[in-house]
């Protein structure tokens, strides 16, 4: 029994092993179409939402199933509650995505930017937490993880950076206004990628050393004491 | 049970130790069952036992009321304080040891007696005068949620009641001569599932008054029913936490090893 309990979570591993590859490269498209300022992956961003919706769905009941028939405990548990939590993140990563070309088609309206603000290296930045927390969750790497955690300052600050350029442009060039809404939603949308990047890698931080590390929670407690 | 999200941990401190074990070894000949045990049983709440077979769980259990010292062969060294006072000294008043820390058996074992005699029997051992006994009776059924099936077949012998009703009977035999611990060794291996929810259900019950300790091969069991939890392994106690630590996140991997099934 042990044996087939064990092959059902590698399985439930390997689909999300695939479901993190599908939401990667979502991302990766829907950020070169933006920065070459071109519509023509936006399809294949489209397509892939419909695989990774049904991934989220298949997950969530292979885990339900293997909660209901097997009663996991310890390191079992949380490696399933992990995999259902990270289901969530990946299919609300691939909506980001979609997010991005939906933004970049109106972008696309208007003509470039003669500065495109930093987003580039936000996105680069980004891309690699996303790469890194899969990383991560793939080889149980707790050091990995805690690196994804530290780089999620980067992201929010490069939010605000672009965002107060942006407001700067509006005010100086009003007809600028809807392309600086537009990279504004862009930077929001890249900045909800890191959030959920670093949101998986604190359930690997969970799963594989049963450590509690969002909101600050270990550091609560031990400041409360015993 | 402690199992509310976020708490893990909480009640370690503040619940109040009502056995305590120091250095407890134990023998049977030259044959090492119990070795260096240190652990705590908090007051009015459940803890339970675990570890695979010949781990030593029942013979810990059975210290508890000096249940060995009829084994030849069995020795023991150590520790073990009820309510800080001795009880594996040599003056211990065994009858006295037994009234304070009653024991439950894998297997209901009701005395061919009435359902009335089999409660009454300890008080009556006790010298209890008969006029209370009834009193006592009643209320050692209704702990047990047994008055309202049993008020009118008080005069039936009680071995032809069914296997959980029997069980039930002998926790209100236990409960009738008012003691402080319960010791339950597999209390539910030979009931069905909905007798054994139910007797799990009782023990919630009974744990306002008294404290429990349960040894059981049934890990779901130990899990859901149980506020504190300690795994054994060849006579010693690996591990000792609340319930919900020991089944989300073991700290030694011996224990993630059994409650996981890997190996045990």
């Amino acid at each position: 029994m042990r044996r087939h309990f064990e092959e059902q979570i590698e399985e439930c591993n390997a689909r999300l092993v695939h479901m993190g590859a599908v939401a990667e490269r979502m991302i990766e498209k829907s950020i070169q179409c933006l920065l070459e300022r071109t519509a023509e992956g936006h399809e294949e961003v489209f397509q892939h939402e419909g695989e990774i919706n049904n991934l989220h769905i298949e997950i969530d009941e292979r885990v339900i199933s293997a909660l209901a028939l097997q009663h996991p405990v310890a390191t079992d548990l949380r490696l399933l509650v992990m995999a259902t939590k990270i289901a969530g993140e990946l299919e609300r990563v691939g909506d980001q995505a979609v997010n991005i070309c939906q933004n970049t088609a109106s972008l696309l309206k208007h003509p470039p930017a003669e500065v495109l603000t930093n987003i580039p290296e936000m996105a680069d930045v980004v891309r690699g937490m996303l790469r890194e927390s899969l990383e991560a969750f793939v080889r149980r790497d707790v050091e990995l993880a805690q690196k994804v955690l530290d780089t999620d300052d980067q992201a929010d600050d490069f939010k605000d950076q672009i965002f107060f350029q942006l407001l700067g442009n509006m005010m100086t060039e009003p007809p600028t206004i809807p392309r600086a809404l537009a990279l504004i939603l862009v930077s929001r949308n890249l900045e909800r990628v890191a959030d959920h990047a670093t949101n998986i890698a604190e359930e690997v931080i969970y799963a594989v050393q049963g450590r509690d590390v969002r909101h600050h929670h270990e550091e609560t407690r031990q400041s409360e004491g015993p | 049970m402690s199992t509310s999200a976020g708490v893990l941990g909480s009640r370690k401190t503040s619940a109040e130790a009502k056995i305590q074990v120091r250095k407890l070894e134990a023998w049977y000949g030259s044959f090492q069952a119990l070795k260096s045990i240190d652990l705590d049983i908090p007051s009015r709440a459940i803890t339970s036992m675990i570890g695979p077979s010949g781990c030593g769980k029942s013979t810990l259990l059975r210290c508890f009321n000096r249940m060995n010292d009829g084994i030849r062969g069995f020795r023991v060294a150590g520790e073990i304080r009820l309510d800080g006072g001795d009880i594996l000294g040599r003056g211990v008043e065994l009858t006295q040891l037994r009234k304070r820390v009653g024991m439950v058996f894998q297997r209901p074992n009701p005395f061919p007696l009435s359902v009335f005699e089999n409660v009454a029997y300890g008080r009556r051992v006790h010298g209890e005068n008969s006029s209370r006994l009834a009193d006592i009776v009643e209320k050692s059924l209704r702990a047990t949620g047994l008055w309202d099936d049993l008020k009118d077949r008080l005069g039936e012998n009680a071995l032809a009641l069914s296997a959980e009703q029997q069980q039930r009977l002998c926790i209100s035999r236990l409960l009738a001569v008012e003691p402080e611990v319960l010791l339950m060794d597999e209390p539910c291996s030979a009931l069905d599932p909905i007798a054994t929810a139910r007797i799990e259900e009782l023990m919630q019950e009974l744990k306002r008054n008294y404290t429990i300790l349960i040894v059981t091969h049934n890990m779901q069991q130990a899990s859901r029913a149980s506020d504190y939890c300690g795994f054994m392994w060849l006579g010693e106690l690996v591990e000792f936490a609340e319930t919900p630590v020991i089944f989300t996140k073991p700290r030694n991997p011996r224990t993630e090893g059994y409650v996981t099934g890997r190996f045990g």
